[in-house]
Formats: structure tokens, C-alpha cells, sequence
């Protein structure tokens, strides 16, 4: 693979071009990387305002009116709404799991069979999560299955 | 729409469930009789009101709710079973398949009721194990390469 790497002009915008014969799986997990790293997160915590990396974020949660992020250890509060996050972050690891909670997959451990056609991930700091029977078909369309 | 498929799902699983645990009560307790076409009607009229068994499962703001916990589900899958006990007790006594005064008719429809009952939910949690198989495999695939 070439990188080659150009000047633009004062009034033109940052811009990144693949060309390319295929859209493979190392070429979309490239596009979701760059997707991911310009987008931070403003998360509050105990009056201090932080900037969050979305690798550094393992799920979004909803609960009366309010979304919060959580870290492996720490949990924030966004200003963002659960619908707004999910468009910021479409097409990168985070996956609408039910009606409030996006989690990113690339911090799951594993997925087991939970009761009435639920799912339960299990995420890297051992936190578990609901995957909705609703948006099970929308995982198995994500990994092609 | 989930519902309206749900439902239609659980309809087509029960009604061969029904359809093959008819075919062995007829066998047992109706071997000699002959049968109208009224009895395929039967079958699917009990098999659409035990599909809507579904609805147990479902919150007040009419969606499938799944931050229920463990405890809940139980219970409401326990409501569910006797709900699916009343129905078919109930329709196969209006249909005279039965009669409640038999006590071997009656002991045979409530095995039949549990078989088919166990036997759908074990072929949905088989089911849900292999999907859960292939979706570890992929999230192995996926992020393991990092």
C-alpha cells in the first residue's frame, strides 16, 4: 500500500482519498479508526469537564433523561443524547445494543444466549450488558451473519 | 412490526408443535373416529391465542422490554406456560377434544402442553447458542488482529 501525502490549498479542507479496487475488511476498520479518533466525547464528572476518547469509552447508557458514558473504571455524564451519539458514531465499533444503550464492540469479551431471545455481552472490565432481541438481527448484519 | 413477527413466528413453531402432538392424542385416545376439517381449524384458532402468549413479554409503553431481570422473566414465562394451559384446556374442552372428567385424557394433554412447551424453548436457546458461537468468533476475528 502507497501513502503519499499532498499540500492542499489555504481554503481547502483536510481531506483523506482511498482509492482502491475493493472495500476490504483492513480498508473499513481503517475508515472506522479515522472516524473514531476525530470525533472526542465531552463527559462530566464531579463538576470537571473531560475529553474522552471513543476507544476509551465501553458503552453508552440512558437512564431518566440522561446519558452517561462509561470507562473501564469511570462513568461520565454527556450532554449528547443517546440518538445524536448513535448518528456521530455510525459505521465505527459502537453498536445500538437496545433502546438505551450503544456499546463498543471492540470491548467485548463475549456474548452469551441471555432468557427470551435477549443476548448479554460481557465487556472487558467484566461489566455486563443486555443486547435487546431487537437489534440482534442488526449484530448478526454487522458481522455478516 | 417486531410484535406482529414475533407472534407470527411463535405461531408457525407452535402450530407443528400441535399439529404432530394432535396427531399422537388422536392416535391414542381417537383411533377409531372419523374426523372433519373443522379439527385444521382447531388447531390453528388454539395455536394463534397461545402465540399471543408473546404479549406477556411485552412493557406498558408496548415494547419488548429487555432490562427486565431475571426474576421477572421467570415469572412472566411461568404466567406464560399457565396462560398456554388455559387456553388449550380451555379450547379443547369447547371443541370436546376432550373431556375434563377424563383424568388419563386430561394427565395427557398437560404432558403434551409441557413436551411442546420445553421443546420450543430448548430449539430457541439451541439456536441462540449457535448464534452466540459465531458472533464470538467474529468479535475474536475482528478485534484480535489490534
Amino acid at each position: 500500500m502507497k501513502i503519499i501525502i499532498e499540500d492542499r490549498e489555504p481554503n481547502e479542507e483536510d481531506m483523506i482519498l482511498i482509492r482502491c479496487k475493493e472495500l476490504d475488511e483492513s480498508l473499513l476498520k481503517l475508515i472506522y479508526n479515522l472516524k473514531l479518533e476525530k470525533g472526542k466525547v465531552v463527559g462530566m464528572k464531579d463538576g470537571t469537564i473531560s475529553m474522552i476518547e471513543p476507544k476509551d469509552i465501553y458503552y453508552f447508557e440512558a437512564v431518566d433523561n440522561k446519558v452517561f458514558l462509561y470507562c473501564e473504571q469511570k462513568v461520565y455524564e454527556t450532554k449528547k443524547k443517546l440518538y445524536e451519539l448513535e448518528k456521530d458514531f455510525y459505521q465505527t465499533d459502537f453498536f445500538r445494543a437496545s433502546k438505551s444503550i450503544i456499546i463498543n464492540l471492540s470491548k467485548v469479551q463475549s456474548i452469551n444466549p441471555a432468557f427470551n431471545g435477549r443476548f448479554e455481552a460481557i465487556l472487558k472490565n467484566k461489566e455486563r450488558v443486555i443486547i435487546s432481541r431487537q437489534y440482534v438481527s442488526d449484530l448478526k448484519q454487522r458481522f455478516g451473519l | 412490526m417486531s410484535k406482529i413477527k414475533s407472534i407470527l413466528n411463535t405461531f408457525v413453531y407452535v402450530t407443528t408443535a400441535v399439529v404432530f402432538a394432535t396427531a399422537v392424542y388422536i392416535k391414542i385416545f381417537w383411533k377409531n373416529s372419523d374426523l372433519s376439517v373443522d379439527i385444521l381449524w382447531e388447531i390453528l384458532s388454539v395455536s394463534l391465542f397461545c402465540s399471543f402468549g408473546n404479549l406477556f413479554y411485552i412493557n406498558k409503553h408496548n415494547d419488548f422490554k429487555d432490562s427486565w431481570s431475571k426474576k421477572q422473566l421467570v415469572i412472566r414465562t411461568v404466567l406464560h406456560y399457565f396462560y398456554i394451559n388455559l387456553i388449550v384446556i380451555g379450547f379443547g374442552i369447547f371443541y370436546e377434544w376432550f373431556y375434563w372428567y377424563r383424568i388419563d385424557m386430561m394427565l395427557a394433554i398437560l404432558v403434551m402442553i409441557l413436551v411442546i412447551f420445553a421443546t420450543i424453548w430448548f430449539v430457541n436457546l439451541q439456536r441462540d447458542k449457535r448464534l452466540a458461537i459465531q458472533l464470538n468468533q467474529k468479535i475474536r476475528e475482528y478485534y484480535t488482529k489490534e
